[in-house]
């Protein structure tokens, strides 16, 4: 029992994204009865946030100070700016589509002030970091999906 | 003649500002030969734009384009950071592109990691970085200084395991603890 966590010590410790950013506090500790191990956190975000589960697969490293995550959970993509190839910005993530339950992006939706929000699939994305950096750009006339 | 024309109409319909225009069809008028200038760029084009860095970040908007004299060629841009922030130059080797709303680089700049949180290898916060030593003038981090709850430690850059939106390190907090009271 050397090596082992009491699972009460697990409630209130932090739980830390993939590139670092804390995501909230342990708030349950999920366990499959049958198989005996634990399916998963339920991770508090504050009073008025929705908690956020996470699944055992995403799980890199418990510790008795944080739980380290394997993933950036997509969900942290909203309100970050949407910028195309010529570096303009065409709006900030407004809502996430993903494929099922996994951790994977479907499309995303986009909103700039005035302007009708649209949707562009995960493949027009070079990159997502502090802003979402598109592979192509978008003039003024294209003709986006709503 | 028919080149002199294809080349016009190509000009008129690249979206350039009119002046620019208007210098380039002088110049295919005057045959003096504008093969180098078709795809280029004024400074007015890079001056008070965008900077982002290779994570998304935005740094700031470009404030002087650098011109090395004996060469004649750009030899790097200064960003603004905005008021009361301390601006920033960048070589042009760190330049990805310019593009027409922004410049692009290939780096997240060093400098940049000031302020973000580290966890040891366990998750453990160890405090915020305050300041980021380089190599020379080189975007590679020499040492980190953190500024935590038991004074400042520097840590050596090999000991960076990741760098995202925090920073991760490859060993405790203890064992760096004891490294730097041993250094």
């Amino acid at each position: 029992m050397e090596k082992t966590l009491n699972a009460k010590e697990l409630i209130g410790i932090s739980v830390i994204s993939q590139e670092g950013d804390p995501l909230g506090k342990v708030a349950h500790v999920r366990i499959n009865p049958s198989a005996m191990h634990i399916e998963g956190f339920l991770i508090s975000r504050g009073i008025f946030r929705e908690p956020w589960y996470v699944g055992r697969t995403y799980i890199e490293k418990i510790s008795a100070a944080s739980i380290i995550l394997t993933i950036q959970p997509l969900m942290l993509l909203k309100g970050k700016r949407v910028v195309d190839a010529e570096g303009k910005v065409l709006g900030k993530i407004k809502e996430i589509a993903r494929n099922g339950d996994a951790n994977v992006l479907k499309s995303i939706i986009v909103k700039h002030f005035f302007k009708k929000e649209f949707s562009l699939p995960a493949s027009a994305i070079e990159s997502a970091g502090k802003s979402v950096l598109l592979k192509k750009s978008y003039g003024e006339k294209t003709q986006f999906r709503k | 003649m028919s080149n002199k024309k294809d080349l016009e109409k190509s000009i008129e319909k690249r979206k350039l500002k009119r002046s620019d225009q208007r210098i380039l069809l002088q110049m295919i008028k005057q045959n003096i030969s504008i093969k180098e200038l078709e795809n280029a760029v004024t400074s007015d084009d890079v001056l008070g734009k965008e900077v982002i860095d290779s994570k998304g970040e935005f740094l700031g908007v470009v404030e002087s384009l650098f011109i090395d004299p004996e060469t004649v060629e750009v030899a790097g841009i200064a960003i603004d950071k905005g008021l009361l922030k301390k601006g920033l130059i960048i070589g042009k080797s760190y330049i990805k592109n310019i593009a027409p709303h922004a410049i692009f680089l290939n780096i997240q700049p060093a400098y940049n990691l000031k302020g973000m949180i580290v966890f040891d290898r366990e998750g453990k916060k160890m405090g915020a970085i305050r300041e980021v030593q380089i190599h020379g003038t080189k975007n590679e981090i020499e040492n980190i200084v953190i500024k935590s709850s038991i004074g400042e430690l520097t840590i050596p850059s090999e000991y960076v395991k990741h760098i995202g939106d925090n920073v991760f390190l490859n060993e405790t907090k203890e064992n760096l603890l004891k490294l730097n009271q041993a250094s």
